[in-house]
């Protein structure tokens, strides 16, 4: 749901209007910009979450609605979550949208990430029996959460989620760094 | 002042197949107005971009500020202010659009204002209160030149700055490239398909032809050398006859007026045989009344002396050593 927003506030207009380029004519570094990025995504889209965590206990607070404390960690849970897929979704589209070098790819790819891609995965494990959901980001990071609701601690799924940011990061990077751009 | 500020060495950049520099060669030293010349597709933007480190190159060495390592390239590319073709907000003005780039560039808010004033000032656009699409073309490039120069960089890179342009508007870039080495101390290299245009301009050129820096001439060589005197012809006829008769081989007919665009390509590609006459077409409309004109001059671009024959009624330009 923040996830378009986010994208847009942290790429916004960069690409057509030359900004980008300003920035590296100036000499700061192709891969200060791709993990600069990746950073301000963290940042901004731990702030919408921390409203939206802050809103939602607000809310239940008018509402009267009493949660366990339990019932709060798992929804802090559930956020921070929801964060971390979005960075991956984010560093995803950051890759697309750098290489390619189209704002629109990015949002189109956005799109299907957050749409498409998680039910995709799913129907095809269903019918084909290969684990490409499992071991997808999105498994992963359902599988955290649902052995968190037994009262497991899953650092390993979590640690394997990372790696899909981090190695997806060091691809940009690797082919960003020799990227043409126009002038 | 000697210093050099830019220097590649040994460039080369090849797209896929298409080498595009073939081991460029190229010195700017501080306080330089410095023309970068080739026709269309030469590489000019290639050799900025590579600067900017827009584009990486493929061998040689480039280095801004005597930079010695990479890292020292990266921090001494902040010292440099280019023209990006950057599509500027429609709705927005000069002043709004400025300030984008401001925060890019990591100009202070306090001084952003002042800094904005300062350049528009310069480019001539303070007062424009107008959006950004009901600009001329004129008023569009120097809003990407105040663009370029705003944060005061040491050197400047302008991409044919006057492309596009009416006759008054590559007046007033000219005009502005002058004032900014001449008061802001500036180091420009600005690039152009047509050495005429630059011709008053630049101190130094830099000719680039099939992948190379072909030639460098200065400011002094087009002073010294490019005076060419004009004579009358009545008899074009008569006079190619005469030209023939005296042992003057002509080599070439061109049907069409050549543009000067036309003659300082021709130069370029053809220096080796040295056989172009440059023609002016700037006579009073007694003038036009001759037949035609022989001129006699210096090129500085291929070093020979050259003879030019000119029809004026038809345009036929002819050339011969
Ligand atoms: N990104 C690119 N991919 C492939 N070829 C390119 C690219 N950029 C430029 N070229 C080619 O390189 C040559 C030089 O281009 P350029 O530097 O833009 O020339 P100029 O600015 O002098 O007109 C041209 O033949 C052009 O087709
Ligand atoms: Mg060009």
């Amino acid at each position: 749901m923040i996830s378009i927003p986010v994208l847009l506030s942290v790429y916004g207009d960069e690409l057509r209007s030359g900004t980008m380029q300003c920035a590296i004519g100036r000499g700061l570094s192709r891969t200060g910009i791709v993990v600069g990025k990746l950073i301000e995504c963290a940042l901004l889209s731990a702030c919408s979450f921390a409203c939206l965590f802050l809103f939602s206990w607000f809310k239940n607070f008018i509402m009267d609605i009493i949660l366990t404390p339990r019932q709060y960690e798992m929804l802090a849970v559930y956020f921070l979550l929801s964060w971390i897929r979005l960075l991956t979704c984010f560093a995803i589209v950051s890759m697309l949208t750098l290489l390619s070098w189209s704002m629109v790819l990015g949002i189109l790819t956005d799109l299907f990430l957050i749409q498409i891609l998680e039910i995709l995965l799913k129907a095809i494990q269903q019918i084909a029996h290969v684990a490409v959901y499992d071991y997808s980001f999105y498994g992963l990071i359902a599988g955290a959460y649902a052995s968190m609701e037994v009262g497991k601690t899953e650092g390993q799924l979590l640690a394997s989620v990372l790696i899909y940011i981090c190695g997806t990061t060091m691809i940009t990077v690797l082919f960003f760094n020799r990227k043409e751009l126009p002038l | 002042m000697g210093e050099e500020i830019i220097r590649l060495e040994n460039v080369k950049k090849q797209y896929g197949r298409h080498e595009v520099l073939k081991g460029v060669d190229m010195q700017v030293n501080r306080g330089d107005i410095y023309g970068l010349i080739g026709k269309n597709g030469a590489g000019k933007t290639t050799i900025f971009k590579m600067i900017l480190g827009l584009s990486e190159n493929n061998a040689g060495s480039i280095s801004i500020a005597g930079s010695r390592s990479r890292k020292e390239l990266l921090k001494n590319r902040n010292k440099i202010g280019f023209l990006v073709g950057a599509r500027f907000y429609n709705n927005l003005s000069a002043r709004a659009n400025l300030k984008y780039y401001a925060m890019i560039k990591g100009i202070p808010g306090k001084m952003m204002k002042q800094e904005i004033d300062r350049v528009l000032e310069i480019v001539g656009l303070k007062d424009v209160k107008k959006p950004f699409k009901s600009y001329s073309l004129g008023m569009m490039q120097r809003l990407g030149i105040a663009n370029a120069i705003l944060g005061n960089p040491e050197i400047l890179l302008l991409d044919e700055p006057t492309n596009g342009l009416d006759p008054q508007g590559i007046a007033d870039v000219r005009n502005m490239i002058r004032r900014f080495r001449d008061e802001l101390n500036m180091t420009v290299i600005v690039s152009s398909h047509i050495l005429g245009e630059l011709e008053n301009t630049a101190d130094r050129f830099g000719i680039i032809n099939n992948g190379r820096v072909v030639r460098e001439i200065t400011q002094d060589d087009l002073k010294d050398k490019q005076r060419a005197i004009s004579i009358g012809v009545d008899d074009l006829e008569k006079a190619r006859e005469l030209l023939a008769a005296g042992g003057v081989r002509i080599l070439r007919e061109v049907e069409e007026r050549s543009t000067l665009e036309d003659y300082y390509f021709r130069l370029i590609e053809g220096a080796e045989e040295g056989i172009y006459g440059k023609t002016d077409h700037s006579g009073s409309e007694e003038d036009s009344e001759k037949k035609g004109e022989l001129s006699v001059g210096y090129d500085p671009v291929s070093d020979h002396p050259v003879l030019g024959l000119q029809d004026r009624q038809r345009g036929a330009d002819q050339d011969h050593t």
